[in-house]
């Protein structure tokens, strides 16, 4: 009888431990499957702020054109405005960290440049002499547009490369 | 208001110009020039006119204007005068740019001919 007790009390012991790394194999697959779910997330949150960073740079490059039509057809009310929401898309990506340092200093020129057409816009709109932007403000809107294109090539490069689209 | 912080920065960039350490560049006005240091950016202007004057504006990364020196030629000082200095400095730097590009041109001009 007492046999029978020690066997049960050996089983027992193996039964409690074969439960116990059940439930730590448990804790580790629900661990895993947690940090599993982050990451996707992450990858998620990731993907969708790189593809709202595309699409923004994809709209700040066609501002430019607009400025400078705006500014053929003197209307400068229209161009000083599309001036200041360019700089204010431009001002919320700079620090976005999937931009380059580069990048990132070309943008913050560009925010300057734009603050000196405005500028520049202002004094015209004052001044009834002075009928257009000065050639070197319009080379600096073409300048712009192709600083931002090749931002915008790379990150889409990104995206196609990630497929991400 | 300007900052003792920023007209010492000011003093030691026109030192730096001059040494050909750092390069200042173009912007989308003539005769208005500019350098990139850490996360801001300097901006050197001049105005002309009746009452010529010298500023420095020191911006952000999200271009706002944070601070800046200004300094009159009729008033003057040693502002003045730091600013001056600057600012042909920073010109030359520009320009100095374009000679170098040009010379790399005629460099390689001269040995696809030679």
């Amino acid at each position: 009888m007492e046999e029978y007790g020690n066997i049960a009390s050996i089983a027992g012991l193996f039964v409690s431990i074969a439960g116990f790394i059940f439930t730590l194999y448990q804790v580790w697959k629900t661990r895993r499957a947690a940090e599993k779910a982050q990451e996707i997330a992450r990858e998620v949150l990731n993907r969708a702020g790189h593809q709202l960073l595309t699409a923004q740079i994809n709209t700040a490059v066609t501002m430019p054109k607009e400025i400078g039509n705006f500014c053929s057809s003197k209307q400068w009310d229209m161009a000083i405005d599309r001036c200041k929401q360019l700089q204010m898309l431009l001002a919320n990506q700079v620090e976005d960290s999937r931009l380059k340092d580069s990048e990132r200093l070309q943008i913050k020129t560009h925010i300057d440049d734009l603050s000196l057409i405005v500028r520049k816009l202002d004094e015209i709109k004052r001044q009834e002499g002075m009928l257009e932007l000065p050639q070197k403000e319009m080379e600096s809107l073409d300048k712009i547009v192709i600083s931002l294109s090749r931002i915008d090539g790379r990150l889409r490069n990104k995206m196609l490369e990630a497929g991400h689209v | 208001m300007s900052s003792e912080k920023f007209k010492s920065l000011l003093v030691r960039l026109s030192v730096a110009t001059k040494t050909g350490k750092v390069r200042w560049e173009e912007t989308a006005r003539e005769g208005v020039f500019r350098i990139a240091l850490g996360e801001g950016l300097i901006r050197l202007e001049r105005g002309d006119g009746d009452d010529p004057f010298l500023v420095a504006y020191l911006l952000d990364s999200r271009g706002q204007v944070i601070d800046e020196v200004m300094a009159r030629e009729v008033t003057g000082g040693t502002m003045f005068k730091v600013l001056a200095d600057l600012y042909q400095c920073a010109r030359q730097s520009v320009y100095k740019d374009v000679d170098d590009v040009v010379d790399t041109m005629h460099a390689d001009l001269n040995a696809k001919i030679a």
